[in-house]
């Protein structure tokens, strides 16, 4: 009887499996084969008749939409449609959804001209085929972006040749470590060095920690909360004055450590890490962190603004000092802890991508092409429309709020620099101008890393399972070994260690290794 | 009870008050805790914890989240008709079925059974439920999304009422029943649901919390905001929050304004159980006692 | 009295057209809703084996074998996630049906109908919470800094020291089954209460008169009545075995890596591991794991149950 019933039921999944195997996949392909074909076909004609093409292009937020998105919209299209013939409508999407919808949507078929990737690593994406490779929509609408892409390293490429997404132009290209300290301390802190460009070790940083720790001895100098680290975003960066380039593919698969080296190690692994987590643990033992920071729930914003905190640990550039200043106030002194330095950003965390979704990719990269080279428009999709969103000021290329408008109440607040050559892009504040980042740039131009100079990337596709383990341990010990809250910290860390490795991650960093060997040779490049 | 209650009576009695006062206190300080915090001055909550009777006094966290108030609004009517509706409907749906499994001559109904508790059993995933949902059954932006995937009928509420019935509604009264005429249909209005009161209330809050509390429904099948539930609204706000500050340093061009966060969750969570707690009396007196099997007697 | 005549007995030669087609009506609207919720979804469960390729489509995507399972039993953490989620959930099982029974027959005795209703409205507030906001509260009391616990319980006891609960492991096996018989006790109670208050009192009465104590009652009566529902929910139980609240060992403990030990289960191991990789094949072949193990103890105790107790067999 029961053997009756499993068969019976089996059955039943086998048919219901034809069934819907049917619906979907007709609907998949529609939106994939025939979608493609048929957008080729209509281009054909259209570009004969002149017809308005339609694209769905995702905007991402975090603090919703506001009440002027139709108006904007509308301001866009109006751009858009005479120029390349093609209009635009706007899919809100906020960023955690993005984390969890766009597999759904690529799995169902639902239409996405253009797809933005941001804080995702999209070489997933590419893996499990997700995106239309762009080689060939580039070489035909996108000559501006092509153009820049031989200047900056906007495009990310796969393994295989395909070109499957491209980044942003960034005001600047350098990465800085820094730790700000809020303006109320800096008088307390006497071991400021009046030098601005002074590079801070770990055992200065130390001694203004005491100074400010004894004038003030209820706060935490050092903010560091566990809630904010992941195997993407690591206060050693910013803290302890290592200069690493993780190449793109994050530290999971190795790093380089210094400007000139071409051996890929494992960071937790070395000493220079290891004697970043004493000091750390020093720090929390003498009162410097919070001792709640690995489980507190409040974020390090929260913690600095209601007086628990007094730093911040982030990079420095002419755009995230402005950011500061305007948060901490000013008066606010960044203690730099590394000197500006030029990175591989092979495979960003911002990617603008066409999904197989996309039902009228042609139009999608005209569009795409046009926000890199009409100043005008990318300006208009950040901030809004000027007069009503924005007003300008005599400084060139700033901007302030009208009379009466703020980032709570303005109708369109757009918060994620994503769009186009940013170069251009409006700023609030003059200290986050072009000159400031033109001059940053070049300063870190003359320390680059090898893997800066190179372009490389790690084809990561059969190693997803091994990856997703290390990430595991990471994300397992880091919070508390990075905020040094570990009663023993020569037990947890060789715990650590330990568990990296029978994760895999020495035959990861080998396969890395020898990859970035072989592409190095073919392009000539010097070890 | 008749006649005078013995001692063993009233101790049992007093003991049982002490274990349901103790609970009921459990129960109620972290809720107590729970609104006082969210009254609590932000930046004070941040430093000195929560605490029962806030140090400082505010309503900050209440006046963000209600700067939104015309989707709030719009937000609790959606969640209280499809609680409503949701409810109601799958009430009915479960009972009906359940009744029906309990009626072992017809055949072909163990297969039956074993087909819905089989499919407590195996999943097949979001995707292809998404897919089902919205490829082929085309629910989504429409009521139905939020109604139907997951919630409306499960084999677990099927088992529980089959139970019930089994257990407390005698055969000998459905046989009665049958002998007299009546159909299917007769028995079931008019002799399984007055009697089942108690299991109804219970798989009616089971439901009813259910639909109030869920929020994966309208991720997945809702992009109209007009459609949008109260537990949706309230998690994207918060998941938003907990995303700007995990990842704010990787991107430049990300101007953090000052939310109020951890107050605001709080608040979040205030906003979110209090219409439950209101409506939750009307369904207290089905669980009282002095429901009996009166009709069973003959 | 009854009319002798045609009684209802299953006769195999004789099927009640009638009554049979009226009997499926009315399972009709669940048995459509199962076919569209539950059997025709189960397709999916394919992907678990596929490596899957959406330029191509599911149904094209080619097939992996067993490589999707590989990332749950390659980090050594295999064991420690099965015991975990095995021990909490026999935990669980064994508390969350003696407590729920014991509070379901006090709250019978309770004769003040006001005291009654006040008793259960309270008791059902912490299943009215979500689990993140619980998670919340939990903090306010264990947290290091702030916590109530450390910042006013122990002080009151002369203890100084504070306790750094997020990562000690001992105390969260505890702590977790106290949040989770808190926040479940209202509603669990109520699925025995209301089995209990449809008891007849007659019952009762005919054992006082029999000369019957308190006790006796409660063993004699109150408990055999429960016997369907308890068997059915243990059953049901056992088949969730490999299932964990995600919730409550996700957002209590803080993810604090620390305590991973003892608050690490399949599912948070799962979700962990696949949070930054989109990657359905494997969490897909993670829930068929489940489902798979879960299926075979269902069968199992069910036919232990059916030679043990026949009508409180499921199936």
């Amino acid at each position: 009887m029961k053997k009756k019933l499993l068969a019976l039921t089996l059955a039943a999944t086998m048919g219901a499996t034809v069934l819907v195997g049917c619906g979907s996949k007709s609907d998949g392909a529609a939106a994939t084969g025939d979608g493609a074909a048929a957008a080729t076909e209509t281009t054909a004609a259209e570009a004969e008749d002149g017809e308005v093409k339609h694209i769905i292009v995702t905007w991402v937020h975090y603090a919703g939409v506001g009440a002027d998105m139709q108006a904007v919209t509308d301001a866009v299209n109006e751009i858009t449609v005479p120029e390349i013939g093609v209009e635009v409508e706007f899919m809100p999407m906020s960023i955690n959804d993005t984390m969890t919808k766009y597999s759904t949507y690529i799995a169902s078929g639902e239409r996405m001209d253009c797809m933005l990737l941001l804080f995702q690593d999209p070489l997933q994406y590419y893996n499990n085929g997700s995106l239309e490779p762009l080689n060939d929509l580039m070489d035909q609408y996108g000559t501006t972006i092509k153009g820049l892409a031989e200047e900056f390293p906007i495009t990310a490429t796969a393994a295989d040749g395909n070109l499957y997404g491209f980044a942003p132009v960034d005001q600047y290209y350098s990465m800085e470590g820094c730790v700000y300290l809020k303006a109320d301390y800096v008088d307390a802190a006497k071991s400021i060095s009046d030098d601005p460009d002074h590079v801070y070790t770990m055992d200065e940083l130390t001694q203004i920690f005491k100074e400010v720790k004894e004038a003030y001895p209820e706060i935490y100098p050092y903010n560091v909360v566990g809630n904010g680290i992941n195997s993407t975003n690591l206060p050693v960066g910013f803290t302890s004055g290592l200069i690493y380039d993780s190449m793109g593919s994050g530290v999971h698969s190795g790093v380089l450590l210094g400007e000139d080296s071409t051996e890929i190690v494992n960071l937790f692994e070395t000493e220079e890490y290891y004697n970043y987590l004493k000091t750390v643990k020093e720090w929390f033992d003498a009162g410097y962190i919070l001792p709640d920071a690995v489980t507190t729930d409040s974020t390090s914003t929260d913690l600095l603004n209601s007086g628990v905190t007094a730093t911040a640990l982030t990079s420095f550039n002419p755009i995230v000092y402005a950011d500061e200043l305007a948060n901490m106030g000013e008066g606010t002194v960044p203690l730099k802890t590394t000197i500006p330095y030029y990175q591989s950003t092979a495979a960003g965390l911002v990617t603008w991508t066409i999904p197989v979704t996309a039902q009228e990719p042609e139009a999608a990269m005209k569009f795409y092409d046009l926000v890199y080279s009409n100043a005008d428009l990318m300006n208009l999709i950040m901030w809004g429309i000027e007069g009503k969103h924005y007003v300008k000021t005599e400084d060139e290329g700033v901007i302030a709020f009208p009379e009466g408008v703020d980032a709570s109440n303005s109708g369109y607040y757009n918060t994620f620099g994503v769009w186009g050559d940013r170069r251009d892009q409006y700023v609030w504040n003059p200290v986050a101008g072009k000159e400031p980042n033109e001059a940053f740039t070049k300063a870190a131009m003359e320390h680059k890393t090898k893997a800066g100079i190179a372009n490389y990337q790690f084809d990561t596709s059969a190693y997803t399972g091994q990856l997703a383990n290390i990430d595991t341990v990471l994300n397992q010990y880091l919070p508390a070994l990075e905020c040094g809250s570990v009663s023993d910290l020569d037990k947890t860390y060789n715990e650590f260690i330990s568990a990296l490795k029978s994760a895999g991650i020495d035959t990861i960093i080998a396969e890395n290794q020898a990859q970035f060997d072989a592409y190095l040779e073919a392009n000539g490049i010097a070890k | 009870m008749n006649g005078i209650r013995s001692g063993e009576e009233k101790m049992y009695e007093f003991f049982s008050h002490i274990i349901m006062i103790i609970l009921s206190l459990l129960a109620f300080l972290p809720f107590w805790l729970l609104i006082a915090a969210s009254f609590t001055e932000e930046h004070t909550a941040v430093r000195e914890g929560y605490k029962f009777f806030p140090s400082q006094f505010s309503t900050a966290a209440y006046g963000y989240i209600f700067q939104q108030w015309a989707q709030i609004g719009r937000a609790y009517g959606v969640t209280l008709l499809v609680t409503a509706l949701g409810t109601v409907g799958s009430v009915l749906v479960i009972m009906m079925a359940s009744y029906a499994l309990t009626q072992k001559d017809v055949p072909g109904i163990r297969l039956v059974s074993f087909l819905i508790i089989f499919t407590m059993l195996f999943n097949g995933g979001i995707v292809p439920t998404y897919l089902v949902f919205n490829n082929l059954l085309h629910v989504k932006n429409t009521l139905f999304g939020l109604l139907l995937p997951g919630l409306f009928c499960s084999a677990f509420n099927i088992v529980l009422v089959r139970s019930y019935i089994s257990s407390n509604i005698p055969s000998a009264l459905i046989e009665a029943a049958e002998i007299d005429g009546a159909g299917q249909f007769r028995i079931f209005s008019q002799v399984i649901m007055p009697l089942s009161k108690p299991i109804i209330a219970t798989i009616g809050l089971l439901n009813g919390v259910a639909y109030w509390n869920d929020w994966t429904n309208g991720l997945y099948y809702i992009n109209d905001a007009k459609l949008y539930s109260i537990q949706q609204l309230l998690n994207e706000i918060n998941n938003n929050i907990q995303y700007l500050s995990s990842n704010a340093n990787s991107i430049s061009g990300i101007y953090t304004s000052n939310i109020p966060s951890n107050t605001v969750r709080m608040a979040i969570a205030v906003v979110a159980i209090l219409p439950i707690l209101c409506l939750y009396p009307f369904f207290q007196k089905y669980f009282s006692k002095g429901i009996t099997l009166g009709a069973v007697k003959g | 009295m009854a009319k002798e005549g045609k009684a209802v007995k299953p006769n195999k030669k004789h099927i009640q057209w009638k009554k049979t087609i009226a009997v499926y009506t009315l399972l009709a609207p669940a048995l459509i809703y199962f076919l569209f919720n539950n059997y025709l979804p189960m397709f999916g469960i394919v992907i678990a084996f596929k490596r899957i390729n959406y330029r191509v489509g599911i149904f094209k995507s080619p097939w992996c074998g067993l490589e999707n399972f590989k990332f749950l039993f390659n980090s050594g953490n295999a064991w420690m996630i099965t015991r975990n989620t095995v021990l909490y959930n026999l935990l669980f099982i064994i508390v969350g049906t003696l407590f729920p029974i014991v509070v379901a027959i006090a709250l019978n005795e309770i004769r003040s109908k006001i005291a009654s209703k006040a008793y259960q409205t309270l008791i059902l507030l912490p299943y009215l919470m979500s689990m993140v906001v619980v998670s919340y509260l939990v903090y306010a009391f264990l947290g290091g800094e702030t916590g109530y616990i450390n910042n006013s319980i122990l002080p009151a006891f002369g203890v100084e020291k504070k306790i750094q609960f997020y990562q000690e492991s001992k105390y969260w096996p505890f702590i977790l089954l106290f949040v989770n018989q808190w926040k479940s006790i209202g509603f669990n109670m109520i699925l025995y209460y209301s089995n209990i208050i449809g008891i007849s009192p007659e019952y009762y009465e005919a054992a006082r008169i029999d000369g019957a104590n308190k006790w006796q009652q409660i063993t004699n009566i109150t408990i055999p009545s429960l016997k369907p529902t308890i068997i059915t929910l243990l059953i049901l139980s056992v088949g969730r075995m490999f299932y964990s609240d995600f919730g409550l060992f996700y957002q209590v403990p803080k993810n604090s890596g620390l305590i991973y030990n003892v608050t690490q289960t399949i599912d948070t191991f799962v979700y962990n591991t696949l949070m930054n990789q989109n990657n359905i094949g494997m969490s897909s072949a993670a829930g068929f794991y489940q489902s798979i193990v879960g299926f075979v103890l269902v069968i199992v105790a069910n036919k232990v149950v059916s030679k043990l107790s026949p009508e409180d067999a499921m199936f």
